[in-house]
C-alpha cells in the first residue's frame, strides 16, 4: 500500500511536470485528487484498513495528497504567471512610434517675448496700458513735444490716413492717454504695433514697440540706468551682461539716451532701445506737476528683443507666417 | 553728416587721438555712423610726367613712354592706356611699389622689351573717379610727390549721425568745438576773417521781415572769372563730406557752410539790380527754383526779391534759377544772413527741394557768424575767381527774438535730484563753461547764458543732460528706486487673452500676426463694410486699405502656406480692426482658420478633411468660458458659404461668425478646398462673476434616448435651446448623438436622436423621469413639428 502510494506519487509528479496549460492542468488534478480521483480513491479505501493501522494510513494518504496539491498549485500558479507573460507579449506594441492626433499649435514669438516683458515688469508693479492705432497728431506728435514742421519728425517716416490722422508710430501716445487718466505715481507698460514707411530687411512697415513709464516724486536719471539695466539682464537671462547709456535727443525725454548692449561674440554693442527722463513739456500735457514729479520714459522694439533672444535673422520672417517659422517657437 | 577726418585734425595744434575722439563723440550724442578709409594701402607711387611716348614696335595697343619722377633718370615704363599722352603728369607706380591687393610692382618683359614701373588709373589705387585710364594730375602736381601725400589719401570720411537738435555741430567748427568740450584737446585760435570798411552802397538793402532774418549780410563783388574748375583741395574738401563740386563759387559758398556752419548764397548781380528786399510772401506768388521746378509760395514764406520786386530765392531754401550764379557770371551779390528757425521749418519739404541750407537753418545757425562767413567767402572769392569787393550791405535787428538768450538759473539740489546723484559744483562748473556757457553760481544755485550757437538748450533739464552727456553718462551710478507699493489687481484682458491663446495653441492653433493694412484686391473681397473703411494717404507696396476685419490676413497667411506645401492648416490672430478712425471704432477682434486634413499624414490612420464642426467645437469650448454659446444660421457678408454661416451668440449677444469660406472664391484665391473661419469681438469676452460650486451628486445618472423625425430646416441648437428653457431640474445634459437622412425618410426629412442625461441627489425612477421625457417629446412635436421615431 504504502508503495503504491509512493509510486502513485511519483508518477503524478512526473506527470504535473509535462503539463503546459491551466486545462491541463485541471484534468490532471481531477485524475488525481478529484471525487473519483487516484489519490482520493486510497482515502476511500480508508474504511478497508485496520482500525489501528487507519490513523498511520490516513496520515500517509493526506502526506501524499498535501505534498502532490502543493506541487499542483505551484505549477498552476507557475502557468497562471506564464499566461500574462504570453498575453503581453502578443499585446507588445512599438512605443516608439509617433503619437496621432492633431499636434498643438503656437505662439507666435513677438508675443512670447511680449508675455516675458509683462511677467518681468509686472514683478515691479507695473500694470499694461492700450491705445488706439489710428491717432490723432496731437497724441503722436503735440503731446510729446513733436511741434508741427519740426525736424524731430522726419526721424518717423509717418503714414497718414486720407482724414489726416496717423498711425501712431510708436507707443508713446499710449503714456499720454494714460496719464490724462492717472495721476502720479504712474508705473506703466505700453505694447503694441506701431507703423512707419519703410520696408527691407531690417525694417517693417509695421513693427511692435514697447514703451515704460515711470513717474512719482524723485525719481532719477540713476533709477532709469538701474531699472534698464536690471531689465536687460533679466531678459536675456546673464547677470553679467554689459548696458551702456550713450547720449542722444528725443524731443519727449531730457536727458535723453540710447541704449546698447554689449555682444560677446561679435564683440559689438547694439542699440536697443531709446530713454530719457520725460520732458517737462510733455508732463504739462499729461497735467502732471513737474516740479513735484519726475519720470522716465523707456521704449524698444519686441520684434527686435526678439530676434535677438531666439537669434532670428530677418525681421521679415516675422510676419510671413510661415507655419515651419511659428512652430519652432514653444516658449 | 561725413566729415574728412584730417580736416578736423586740421582745427587742433595736438595730434588727436583718433579712437578716443571718435568714442567721446559717440557717447555725448553725435554717433559715429560710418569710418572709412579715402584710399586702401598701397605705397610707391609718385607723381610723374610722359615726357616721350611711342609705340610699342611689337603691340599696337602698347606705348613705350619715358616718365620723368623727378629723379635723375627717366624711367621706361610701357603703358596701355588710350589717354597716355606726352606732357601728362600721372601716378607713377615704381619699382617695389605694392599696389591694392598686395600687387607687387617688378621689371616686367612685355613684347620683348621691360617696362621699369606701371602707369595707374584711379581705380588701381583703390580710387575710382569714373574716368578710364590712366588720373590724370593737376600741371602744377610737384614730379616725385608720393601720391598718397599729394592726394592726401591717409585720411578717413568718418559719417556722423547729428540728432535734431545739434544743428550747432553740421560744420567743422562745430564738431571740433565739441570736440574740445569733450577732451582736453585745445582748439586752433580761430583766424578772425574781416572785410574792409566799405563805403555806403548802391545796393539797397530792405528788411521787412526783421524778425524772421534778423541779421542780413551782403557783399558785391564785381570782375569775377567763374569759367574754369575749383582747385584741387577745394573739390576734395567737398566730395569727402558728400557734396559734388559745381563751379568755384558754388564750391566757394558750400566750403563755408561746411566749415563754419553758415549756409551762404549767391546771386547773380544782374538778376538783383538796386535792391534785395527781404520780406513774407504773398499767397500764391511764383518762383521758379534753381531746380527748374515753379512753386507758388505760401503767405508764411520768407524771401529774398530783387529790384523789380520778383523773387529771386525762398531764403534759406533755394535761390531761383534765373538769379543763379553760371560759368559766365561776372559779377555777384554773396548773402549770410540769420533766418529764424521757426520760418524755414518744413518749407524744404513743402516745396519739394532738397537743400542743405534749410536742414541747417530749419536747425538753427549761429546769428553771431554771418560777417565771419561773408570774410571768409570773400577771400575765398578773391583767390579763386579774382574780384573786386565793391560794397557791402548790413542789417541787424538786435532785438529779434533769435537773439534772445535767456538766463537759466537752477539750483544745486535740481541737479543732483534729477540726476539722482551729487557732482562736485567744480565739475559741474567746469563741463558748463567748456562748452561756451556763462556761468555764475553761489552757495545754491547757478545762473548761466549759452552761447549762441546753441538753439536746444532753454531749460533746467536741457542744462542737466549737457552735464551729464559731457561728464558721461556710463559715470552716473545705477540706483534701484525704493518700491513702496501692494500687489496690482490680475489684468483681466490679459488673463482672458492668455487663457483664448492656450486653448486655441491646445487645439493645434499657430498665432500669426499680419500688416493691419491690405491691398485693394483683398479689401474688395474680404471687407465688411466698403463704406467705413480707412484709407491711407500713403502707403508702401500697395498696402492702402486698414483692414476692418481679419480675413484678409489669415487668408493671405493661408495662401502662402498653402505654396509653402503645407495641408493641415490651423492659425489664429489678435488683433486691432478698423471701422474708422475714432478710438471706439477700432476694437480688437480674435479670428482663426481651419484648413486641409484634420491632423498630419500618420500611420494606420487617414487623415479626413476638416469641416464645419471642427471649427464649430473648437469655437464654444472657447467661449463657455465666458457664458453661453449658440450659433444661429445667419447670411452676413458675401465672402461667407450662404449655407455655411452661423452667427455666434454669447449669453444672447451676437459677437461673430462661423463661416466656411464662399466656394467661388477658391480659383480666384489659388485654393483647392474650402477653409472654416470664426471671427469674434474680443473686447465683448469678459469673465462671469465667480459662481460659487454647486455640491456633485453621488447617485447614479440615469439616461434616455429620444429620436424624433423632423424637417431638414429644423436647426437642432435651436430645439435644444428650447429644451434647456424648460428648466427640467433634474436634466443634466441633453447631445445628440445621431443625425441620419435617407433610407425610408423622405427627401425632406431628417432623424435626430437625443440622449438626454438626468441626475439628482436621489435614485431616479420611470416615474421621475418620464413626466420629464413628455414635456420634451411635446415640445419638439408641437413646436417643431416633429415626430416621435
Amino acid at each position: 500500500m504504502q508503495q503504491q502510494l509512493t509510486s502513485v506519487l511519483t508518477t503524478g509528479l512526473s506527470e504535473l511536470q509535462q503539463i503546459n496549460s491551466l486545462s491541463e492542468l485541471e484534468l490532471l488534478r481531477t485524475r488525481y485528487t478529484g471525487k473519483n480521483g487516484v489519490i482520493t480513491s486510497f482515502m476511500q479505501q480508508l474504511k478497508q484498513i485496520e482500525p489501528e493501522q487507519r490513523k498511520e494510513y490516513g496520515a500517509q494518504v493526506n502526506a501524499v495528497k498535501l505534498e502532490f496539491e502543493t506541487a499542483l498549485n505551484q505549477k498552476k500558479q507557475a502557468l497562471i504567471e506564464q499566461e500574462l507573460v504570453n498575453k503581453l507579449a502578443t499585446e507588445t506594441i512599438d512605443v516608439s512610434l509617433s503619437g496621432r492626433g492633431t499636434a498643438q499649435g503656437s505662439l507666435h514669438p513677438v508675443n512670447l517675448t511680449l508675455n516675458r516683458l509683462i511677467s518681468l515688469f509686472a514683478q515691479l508693479g507695473f500694470v499694461v496700458a492700450d491705445g488706439p492705432e489710428i491717432e490723432t497728431d496731437y497724441y503722436n506728435f503735440k503731446a510729446l513735444n513733436i511741434p508741427d514742421n519740426h525736424p524731430a519728425r522726419a526721424m518717423q517716416d509717418t503714414f497718414y490716413t486720407q482724414n489726416g490722422n496717423i498711425l501712431r508710430t510708436h507707443t508713446s501716445p499710449i503714456q499720454i492717454r494714460f496719464a490724462e487718466q492717472t495721476q502720479p505715481p504712474i508705473k506703466v507698460i505700453a505694447p503694441g504695433r506701431v507703423y512707419r514707411v519703410d520696408m527691407d530687411a531690417t525694417h517693417s512697415p509695421m513693427f511692435h514697440q514697447m514703451e515704460l513709464l515711470w513717474i512719482d516724486q524723485g525719481i532719477s536719471f540713476a533709477n532709469l540706468k538701474a531699472i534698464i539695466i536690471d531689465f536687460m539682464r533679466k531678459f536675456f537671462e546673464d547677470d553679467n551682461l554689459a548696458v551702456r547709456f550713450r547720449a542722444s535727443f528725443f524731443p519727449f525725454t531730457e536727458p535723453s539716451a540710447e541704449i546698447d548692449i554689449y555682444f560677446a561674440k561679435t564683440g559689438k554693442w547694439l542699440e536697443v532701445g531709446g530713454c530719457g527722463m520725460v520732458h517737462p513739456n510733455v508732463l504739462q500735457y499729461m497735467n502732471i506737476d513737474a516740479e513735484q514729479f519726475s519720470g522716465f520714459a523707456f521704449g524698444f522694439g519686441i520684434d527686435r528683443l526678439a530676434m535677438l533672444k531666439y537669434g532670428i535673422t530677418d525681421l521679415r520672417l516675422m510676419f510671413d507666417n510661415d507655419l515651419d517659422f511659428l512652430t519652432q517657437f514653444k516658449g | 553728416m561725413k566729415i574728412s577726418w584730417n580736416h578736423l585734425q586740421n582745427l587742433f595744434d595736438d595730434q588727436l587721438d583718433k579712437t578716443l575722439v571718435l568714442e567721446r563723440l559717440t557717447m555725448a550724442g553725435l554717433e559715429v555712423e560710418d569710418e572709412n578709409p579715402i584710399a586702401p594701402q598701397f605705397s610707391g607711387v609718385v607723381v610723374g610726367q610722359v615726357v616721350e611716348c611711342n609705340k610699342h614696335p611689337d603691340a599696337d595697343k602698347l606705348s613705350l613712354c619715358k616718365v620723368d619722377i623727378g629723379q635723375n633718370e627717366l624711367l621706361s615704363i610701357i603703358c596701355g592706356a588710350t589717354n597716355v599722352a606726352v606732357g601728362i603728369k600721372i601716378p607713377c607706380a615704381t619699382i617695389g611699389a605694392v599696389l591694392p591687393n598686395n600687387f607687387i610692382i617688378t621689371e616686367r618683359k612685355m613684347r620683348g622689351i621691360i617696362s621699369y614701373g606701371m602707369l595707374c588709373a584711379g581705380d588701381e589705387l583703390g580710387c575710382p573717379n569714373g574716368v578710364d585710364g590712366l588720373l590724370i594730375l593737376p600741371a602744377d602736381a610737384p614730379l616725385g610727390m608720393d601720391i598718397r601725400q599729394y592726394l592726401d589719401l591717409d585720411d578717413l570720411i568718418i559719417e556722423f549721425k547729428i540728432t535734431p537738435n545739434r544743428g550747432d555741430c553740421l560744420s567743422y567748427r562745430g564738431l571740433a568745438r565739441e570736440v574740445a568740450a569733450l577732451t582736453n584737446y585745445k582748439l586752433k585760435s580761430v583766424v578772425n576773417y574781416s572785410l574792409p570798411e566799405l563805403d555806403a552802397s548802391d545796393l539797397q538793402l530792405v528788411v521787412e521781415a526783421n524778425n524772421e532774418c534778423p541779421n542780413y549780410a551782403g557783399l558785391v563783388m564785381h570782375q569775377i572769372n567763374n569759367q574754369h574748375q575749383s582747385p584741387l583741395w577745394l573739390q576734395r574738401q567737398l566730395e569727402r563730406s558728400g557734396i559734388r563740386p559745381i563751379n568755384p563759387l558754388v564750391d566757394i559758398g558750400n566750403y563755408v557752410m561746411l566749415e563754419l556752419g553758415q549756409p551762404l548764397h549767391i546771386f547773380d548781380l544782374n538778376a538783383i539790380g538796386g535792391q534785395i528786399k527781404v520780406r513774407l510772401a504773398q499767397e500764391n506768388e511764383q518762383i521758379t527754383l534753381l531746380d527748374d521746378k515753379t512753386v507758388k509760395l505760401t503767405a508764411d514764406s520768407l524771401i529774398i526779391t530783387n529790384y523789380a520786386n520778383q523773387a529771386v530765392a525762398i531764403a534759406g531754401v533755394m535761390g531761383s534759377l534765373n538769379s543763379g550764379v553760371s560759368s559766365i557770371t561776372q559779377a555777384i551779390v554773396i548773402e549770410s544772413a540769420s533766418f529764424d528757425p521757426q520760418i524755414i521749418q518744413g518749407k524744404a519739404k513743402y516745396y519739394g527741394v532738397s537743400s542743405e541750407a534749410a536742414f541747417r537753418f530749419e536747425r538753427g545757425v549761429d546769428p553771431q557768424i554771418t560777417k565771419l562767413a561773408l570774410a571768409l567767402a570773400q577771400q575765398l572769392v578773391s583767390e579763386i575767381c579774382g574780384g573786386q569787393i565793391d560794397q557791402q550791405i548790413n542789417f541787424t535787428n538786435p532785438h529779434a527774438k533769435l537773439f534772445d538768450k535767456p538766463v537759466i538759473e537752477l539750483t544745486w539740489l535740481e541737479i543732483s535730484r534729477l540726476i539722482g546723484q551729487e557732482l562736485p559744483q567744480a565739475t559741474i562748473t567746469q563741463i558748463l563753461l567748456a562748452l561756451g556757457c556763462q556761468v555764475t553760481s553761489c552757495a545754491d544755485k547757478l545762473q548761466l547764458t549759452v552761447p549762441s550757437y546753441r538753439f536746444d538748450l532753454k531749460i533746467k533739464q536741457d542744462i542737466i543732460e549737457e552735464i551729464i552727456r559731457v561728464y558721461g553718462y556710463d559715470r552716473i551710478e545705477a540706483k534701484l528706486p525704493v518700491l513702496a507699493q501692494g500687489l496690482n489687481y490680475l489684468d483681466p484682458k490679459l488673463t482672458k487673452t492668455n487663457l483664448i491663446k492656450q486653448i486655441l495653441v491646445g487645439y493645434g492653433f499657430s498665432e500669426i500676426i499680419s500688416y493691419a493694412f491690405i491691398e485693394e484686391k483683398y479689401a474688395k473681397l474680404f471687407a465688411n463694410n466698403s463704406k467705413y473703411l480707412v484709407k491711407l494717404q500713403n502707403s508702401i507696396a500697395g498696402l492702402a486699405v486698414m483692414r476692418d476685419n481679419l480675413v484678409a490676413g489669415l487668408i493671405k497667411s493661408l495662401q502662402y502656406n498653402v505654396n509653402r506645401g503645407q495641408d493641415s492648416i490651423r492659425l489664429f490672430e489678435v488683433a486691432r480692426v478698423f471701422n474708422g478712425e475714432d478710438i471706439a471704432q477700432q476694437p480688437i477682434n480674435l479670428a482663426g482658420l481651419i484648413y486641409g486634413f484634420n491632423q498630419a499624414k500618420t500611420w494606420n490612420m487617414p487623415p479626413r478633411e476638416v469641416d464645419f464642426y471642427d471649427l464649430s467645437m473648437v469655437v464654444q469650448q472657447l467661449l463657455e468660458h465666458f457664458g453661453s454659446v449658440k450659433i444661429t444660421s445667419a447670411q452676413a457678408y458675401p465672402y461667407m458659404h450662404p449655407g455655411r454661416c452661423g452667427e455666434i451668440h454669447l449669453n444672447n449677444q451676437a459677437i461673430g461668425y462661423i463661416w466656411q469660406l464662399h466656394p467661388q472664391l477658391l480659383a480666384e484665391l489659388g485654393l483647392t478646398s474650402a477653409p472654416y473661419l470664426f471671427e469674434i469681438k474680443l473686447d465683448q469676452l469678459e469673465f462671469p462673476q465667480v459662481v460659487k460650486s454647486t455640491s456633485v451628486s453621488k447617485f447614479q445618472k440615469v439616461t434616455r434616448d429620444l429620436a424624433f423625425i423632423l424637417d431638414k430646416q429644423i436647426e437642432v441648437g435651436q430645439i435644444i435651446q428650447q429644451i434647456n428653457l424648460l428648466h427640467l431640474t433634474e436634466l443634466t445634459s441633453c447631445n445628440v448623438f445621431d443625425i441620419f437622412s435617407g433610407g425610408n425618410l423622405a427627401s425632406h426629412q431628417k432623424s435626430v436622436a437625443f440622449n438626454l442625461v438626468f441626475q439628482a441627489n436621489r435614485t431616479l425612477t420611470d416615474e421621475d423621469i418620464n413626466p420629464s421625457l413628455e414635456q420634451i417629446k411635446q415640445l419638439v412635436i408641437e413646436n417643431f413639428g416633429g415626430s416621435l421615431r
